[in-house]
């Protein structure tokens, strides 16, 4: 459950927006003439995307996509395991293969800004304001199931913007860690290598960078989606959204401890709460069973963890327990937690 | 979750387009862009209702399982996939866009390739799908599958999905030994799903530039990712006489495998037994082109070797130490593994199968059936005597004034060709003439020595010069192949520069000759008509043949104004015979066809 219900009632609204946005949009008159209004988007993005090759742990693939941001060699991708090893490489489009280094990172939204020795005299504007509205015509391009090699140009799929929404992606939900707002999009990107790769306009404009694999741990679906090129801009400069300031906020604690003995897959009994602490003042007491963290449902002292871990101080969540054969819900804002 | 909150934001995608007509006023889309969207849309529509009746469900006998296929010959030939149909056996049902299930049997296949052309039995004309050129699809372009996916259409109508062309060139690894191999294909991300395997991909103007028959299917299931894959429909198109041929299609190597070095794409592995190898190609040669294009990649030399059947007549151009040389050789088989089936000790009822034979496609390189072979030859030959057009009624005979250029001189000939097929040839020489004729009885030749010969056909055949008369002597009879003989398709060769049937019309007395008729036109749409004629495949100098080219029509009947004599098969011009005049005569001297009236 990772959208509430408020989501749908959203998409029910966006609807209507929608019926006006598709047909004000210029690009749907442009793209629907004939063939080739999209030849030069694509000439121009694929000028701008690199393949990336570095290292396959297991199951995970050992290639990607990226696009260029600078004229010095910059290259924007998603974050990855297969980017840690001193061989990483990336293949311009010319077909020239370059080594590359890892120079920033960023944890939330699964970026990673790599840097090779050559110059790149055609590179994307990640610009704030290119910003698309949902009926837009997008075109992903991406090295998914590595489909080029060398100089071949990597395939496109065509699309358009579905929705400007947050994904707030978790362990136990999707194998994705991101938090932050997310392009939904049409086009099938999600695929092995093709993260990283550039979603562009009709008019070949870049507005976002195909997110990872996001496969829905209850349903097995995929989640087809872009990092915003606002997003992609703060990374870029240097700066963070604030939902990843580089310094990052106090860990926020409850002020209460689980029940262990039934190990990470027992229930999430309260079993001690710190006098005068958050808990303490919210009126929880031991024996209280938690069940739902802001509207995150808690089965297990391990799904307690992972969600506490998030926390942060001062900042107000919502906490379901259930006391007898009540379900009590109560307000309750974190502390900052005492280093371990 | 995710595919719920997908198909919400899709939903409401449709809904924008079904309410578009009352958000219009306020739109800042003008009125004339509305008008484009409209006129885009109903034209795409128009070629869907076009070649919606020539997209077939294929089933096997069982009618579990299938797959898709679309009609390109109004016969009722359709393409599909070779897997469809290594499922499916040699017959099954077909069911086409008017609700009914129809047989089919199979006429050849193509395992390297992935295709298959089946004969579907139903009262004729079939709706057809033109065939388009997939060497001017550009990525970008719109596409359009059609097929049966997860077998879903109970009344067997099609299923159109539209997605764009996402990447051409593509190499995708086969399976087996050299099998399932899609090289040069079309990547699109229009929906392919199992079912749609063997179907047609259109692009907008419903002409057919690939045949789809797998995706990206490792990881994610069976299910579309995105990734779908076209076999290029101009691949086909040099396979198709093979395949027509009832063969087992064999794909061509030059048994030399070619790396990319930094000085460029270099032979690091030849077979020295090879044709190629008996020609001169050495390690080391860089290559620089192959069947005309420039190569610059191993992997690009790699794609457009998958595209070639065997035996096709290659041009290889490679330079070594700064001098380049040229080969032309025929391109060897790539081989398929046997069909295992374990050997079993014989008993007397039933005899163990062949390897080859286990599954009943025949040979790799082999007729598969002799009769159908023989069958579908005919078709050809009818189909090129339709092509040489109807004779006006007030004109009997047709007289060519022709030029021969041979080393720089210019001679002059004269041909009169009847309409029931008789002929004479005149050249002059010296003081005197020299001439060829058919009487409707017995071919002769009058030579320098005021001698004249009666020659059989097939002797007659090995000069080109008579043979400018006899083929399209014959070719207008009524059963062309009878008059002769019998008429056997052998498969694909080239010809005049393109992708040919070959022919061979064997006479009573055993002896042959070839012809080679076109398989597709100029616009790359199926048709037959005469490209060469000769004794001999490779025409060797002491047989040489003869190409037929730049057609026209006076007096109705097609006449090819231009005939050149080549040898090898390389095609290198001897004679080049240009009519310069046609004039029609409506009545004609019967002793101007026997040697006694020369």
């Amino acid at each position: 459950m990772i959208l509430s219900n408020h989501h749908f009632v959203a998409f029910a609204l966006l609807g209507v927006v929608l019926a006006s946005v598709v047909w004000a949009s210029p690009h749907v008159a442009n793209a629907a003439e004939t063939n080739g209004a999209f030849a030069g988007a694509i000439k121009t993005a694929q000028a701008r995307t690199v393949k990336i090759y570095g290292a396959g742990i297991g199951r995970v693939a050992g290639y990607g996509t990226g696009v260029i941001v600078s004229g010095e060699g910059e290259i924007l991708t998603a974050a990855g395991a297969y980017l840690a090893t001193p061989n990483l490489r990336v293949g311009l489009p010319d077909g020239s293969i370059h080594l590359a280094k890892v120079i920033r990172r960023d944890q939330n939204l699964q970026l990673a800004l790599l840097s090779i020795e050559a110059k790149t005299p055609q590179f994307f504007t990640v610009d704030k304001k290119t910003q698309p509205l949902p009926g837009d015509w997008v075109l992903a391009i991406a090295n998914a199931f590595k489909v080029a090699d060398g100089a071949e140009p990597m395939g496109v799929t065509l699309g358009v913007v579905s929705s400007r929404t947050r994904l707030d992606a978790r362990r136990g939900t999707h194998d994705v860690d991101y938090a932050d707002d997310v392009l939904l999009i049409d086009a099938i990107t999600s695929n092995p290598g093709a993260a990283g790769g550039a979603v562009v306009t009709a008019e070949g404009d870049l507005v976002g960078l195909v997110g990872k694999v996001a496969v829905s741990n209850q349903t097995g679906t995929r989640l087809n989606y872009a990092i915003p090129a606002d997003l992609l801009a703060n990374f870029v400069a240097g700066k963070s959204s604030p939902e990843t300031a580089t310094e990052p906020k106090p860990k926020g604690s409850l002020g209460f401890r689980l029940f262990q003995l039934g190990g990470r897959n027992g229930p999430a009994f309260i079993d001690r709460v710190v006098k005068g602490g958050p808990a303490d003042r919210a009126g929880l007491r031991a024996d209280d069973l938690v069940v739902a963290i802001d509207g995150s449902p808690i089965k297990n002292v391990r799904e307690f963890t992972e969600k506490a871990d998030s926390l942060v101080a001062g900042k107000e969540v919502l906490l379901i327990v259930k006391r007898n054969n009540q379900l009590i819900q109560t307000p309750i804002t974190p502390t900052e937690a005492k280093p371990k | 979750m995710y595919a719920k909150l997908q198909s919400v934001a899709v939903a409401f995608t449709f809904f924008a387009i079904f309410v578009r007509s009352t958000v219009a006023q306020e739109s800042p889309v003008s009125p004339a862009e509305f008008e484009l969207v409209e006129a885009a849309e109903s034209a795409r529509i128009a070629a869907i209702e076009k070649v919606y009746g020539s997209v077939v469900a294929i089933y096997g006998n069982d009618r579990k399982g299938g797959g898709s296929g679309v009609i390109f010959d109004s016969a009722g030939y359709a393409l599909t996939n070779y897997h469809v149909v290594s499922g499916a056996g040699l017959s099954g049902w077909a069911g086409l866009a008017d609700g009914k299930l129809y047989r089919w049997k199979i006429v050849g296949i193509d395992p390297g390739g992935d295709v298959a052309i089946i004969d579907i039995d139903r009262e004729k004309p079939f709706p057809i799908s033109r065939l388009g050129d997939s060497s001017t699809v550009r990525v970008g372009d719109w596409s359009m599958a059609m097929g049966n996916p997860f077998l879903l259409a109970e009344d067997q109508r099609p299923t159109v999905t539209l997605g764009i062309v996402s990447g051409i060139e593509r190499y995708q690894y086969g399976e087996g030994m050299n099998e399932l191999v899609y090289g040069n294909c079309i990547q699109v991300d229009s929906s392919i799903n199992p079912g749609n395997s063997g179907g047609p991909l259109y692009n907008l103007a419903g002409e057919v530039i690939g045949i789809n028959g797998r995706g990206s299917f490792e990881e994610r299931g069976r299910v579309n990712v995105g990734l779908g894959y076209a076999i290029s429909i101009n691949q086909i198109k040099n396979f198709l006489p093979d395949i027509m041929a009832t063969k087992v299609a064999q794909h061509g190597s030059l048994d030399a495998l070619f790396t990319n070095r930094r000085e460029g794409v270099i032979c690091s592995t030849i077979n020295l037994d090879s044709p190629i190898a008996t020609l001169g190609l050495q390690l080391g040669d860089r290559l620089v082109e192959f069947e005309g294009e420039p190569i610059r990649t191993a992997n690009q030399f790699t794609n457009l070797m998958t595209t070639l059947p065997a035996d096709w007549p290659a041009k290889v151009i490679v330079e070594r130490a700064g001098e380049r040389l040229t080969f032309h050789s025929r391109l060897l088989p790539l081989p398929y593994a046997a069909k295992q089936s374990a050997p079993k000790p014989p008993t007397e009822k039933k005899p163990i199968p062949t390897p080859e034979t286990a599954n009943g496609f025949g040979d790799p390189g082999g007729i598969r059936d002799a009769k159908q072979n023989q069958a579908i030859a005919g078709e050809l030959l009818l189909k090129a005597q339709t092509s040489l057009g109807e004779w006006s009624e007030d004109v009997v005979a047709i007289r060519l004034q022709d030029e021969i250029q041979s080393d720089g001189e210019t001679t002059p000939q004269t041909i009169v060709l009847a309409a029931d097929g008789r002929f004479r040839i005149d050249q002059p020489q010296g003081a005197g003439v020299i001439a060829w004729g058919y009487d409707g009885k017995d071919y002769w030749r009058l030579g320098k020595d005021r001698v004249t010969e009666t020659l059989s056909l097939s002797r007659a055949l090995r000069d080109p010069i008579f043979t400018q008369g006899i083929v399209l002597a014959h070719l207008r009879h009524e059963s062309p192949a009878a008059e002769i003989g019998t008429a056997r398709l052998e498969g694909g060769d080239k010809a005049a520069d393109q992708i040919a049937y070959r022919l061979r019309i064997v006479d009573s007395e055993g002896d042959w000759f070839h012809l080679w008729l076109s398989v597709v036109d100029n616009a790359g749409q199926p048709h037959v008509e005469l490209l060469k004629s000769g004794t001999d495949a490779d025409a060797p100098s002491e047989r040489p043949a003869l190409t037929w080219s730049d057609w026209r029509s006076p007096k109705g009947v097609r006449i090819p104004f231009r005939r050149i004599v080549v040898t090898g098969i390389e095609e290198s011009p001897q004679q080049i015979i240009v009519t310069k005049e046609a004039s029609g005569l409506n009545k004609i001297d019967d002793a101007l066809f026997t040697h006694r009236g020369s």
